[in-house]
């Protein structure tokens, strides 16, 4: 069974909104200035370590317009572009980005299935919306989130209405720049 | 000059208090009871806004408090408390002032005279100008691994983005994560 990982960019006060500025809102761009060769090379290894990225409708979109354009000596560009991709979406009748594939249907059954073939693991990024989805589905084996060193005070929050969840932490990294990942998963005690 | 120290448990989601005041999904422990009691000794001041010193004296002056956290209670009834209140008319709680005067002002004050640190719990509003003002020296903040969904935001009316700087960090064995941050600039 393949690991269904969500891994987000988040601040001190739970917001997900906009970390890198490209949606322009208020206080977006929060995350640039804590970038470090030491997370970029987490993130590097958390990318290979998938073979899948499983995304919402609206992070969907601001990838396929960010990442075709780029490249990178790494190679992490160019896996962005390469891996394949599940679009949960209703409303998304094609989608531009290689190696795409709309879900639009029977959302459980298609992640679950996804899930029982041989692979690696399955990223879900930034996509608060089919996150909860994914939570209330109890499709969700691992939280990995980067808390950064920020307070906003407003923004879109992961976990905004769920139920009340335990978990349990599993590991923790911290970063030279006050950035920590911390990784949880559903604590089913 | 004292520092002012905020010090909270939140949820992962961020909430210090659920949406109806509970406080029963904190993880507590031992341990947890040990870092509760070494950080009042580094104190000699506790701060509340009136919500968090209604909860804070409504269980800490109660027999299940003495029962259950005899070491603590004894602490927190005999250390000096300040409420910060236009609205409470009296307190009644041991060792405790009610002051109605502007806090910013009056913790400004207070933070020149000599003395251990002042904490401060909870109080999400009294926190919230603090915080605008530049008064607090340091934030500890506890990260319990639960996910509450809706509660009482630890940060609310902030104004702007606030950086902060990760001073360090120390895992319990229950899963909870103590980060300790300074707003960045402070010294």
């Amino acid at each position: 069974m393949r690991k269904l990982i969500v891994s987000e960019f988040i601040t001190l006060d739970g917001v997900i909104e906009d970390p890198g500025g490209a949606e322009k809102t208020k206080y977006g761009g929060w995350s640039l200035k804590f970038w470090s060769d030491e997370y970029s090379r987490y993130k590097f290894d958390e990318l290979f370590s998938a073979d899948a990225l499983l995304l919402g409708r609206v992070t969907y979109e601001g990838f396929a317009e960010a990442w075709p354009s780029r490249t990178d000596e790494s190679g992490f560009a160019d896996r962005m572009n390469k891996i394949p991709k599940y679009v949960v979406s209703t409303t998304l009748k094609e989608s531009e980005w290689n190696n795409s594939h709309i879900i639009n249907n029977n959302i459980a059954d298609e992640i679950s299935w996804l899930k029982e073939q041989w692979g690696r693991d399955i990223l879900v990024a930034g996509s608060g919306k089919l996150t909860r989805s994914l939570i209330k589905l109890n499709l969700i084996d691992e939280f990995r989130l980067m808390v950064f060193p920020v307070v906003l005070g407003e923004g879109k929050r992961l976990f905004d209405g769920t139920d009340m969840m335990k978990l349990k932490l599993i590991d923790m990294i911290r970063f030279e720049t006050g950035v920590m990942v911390m990784h949880y998963q559903p604590n089913n005690e | 000059m004292r520092n002012l120290i905020l010090f909270n448990m939140i949820s992962l989601d961020g909430f210090f208090e659920g949406p109806n005041n509970e406080l029963d999904w904190h993880n507590v422990d031992e341990e947890f009871n040990n870092f509760a009691e070494q950080q009042l000794n580094s104190a000699d001041c506790l701060i509340f806004g009136r919500n968090t010193y209604e909860l804070m004296t409504s269980y800490w002056s109660s027999d299940e408090a003495e029962k259950d956290d005899p070491v603590i209670a004894k602490k927190m009834n005999s250390i000096s408390k300040i409420v910060f209140s236009k609205t409470l008319e009296k307190v009644y709680w041991n060792n405790t002032t009610l002051v109605n005067k502007n806090a910013v002002e009056e913790i400004t004050k207070l933070k020149q005279q000599d003395g251990k640190d002042l904490l401060i719990f909870g109080s999400a509003d009294l926190t919230a100008s603090l915080f605008r003002n530049n008064l607090i020296d340091e934030l500890r903040i506890i990260v319990n691994p639960v996910v509450l969904g809706s509660g009482k935001p630890l940060f609310k009316n902030v104004d702007k983005r606030h950086y902060l700087e990760l001073i360090k960090t120390k895992n319990f064995n229950s899963g909870n994560v103590l980060l300790y941050y300074k707003p960045n600039g402070k010294k």
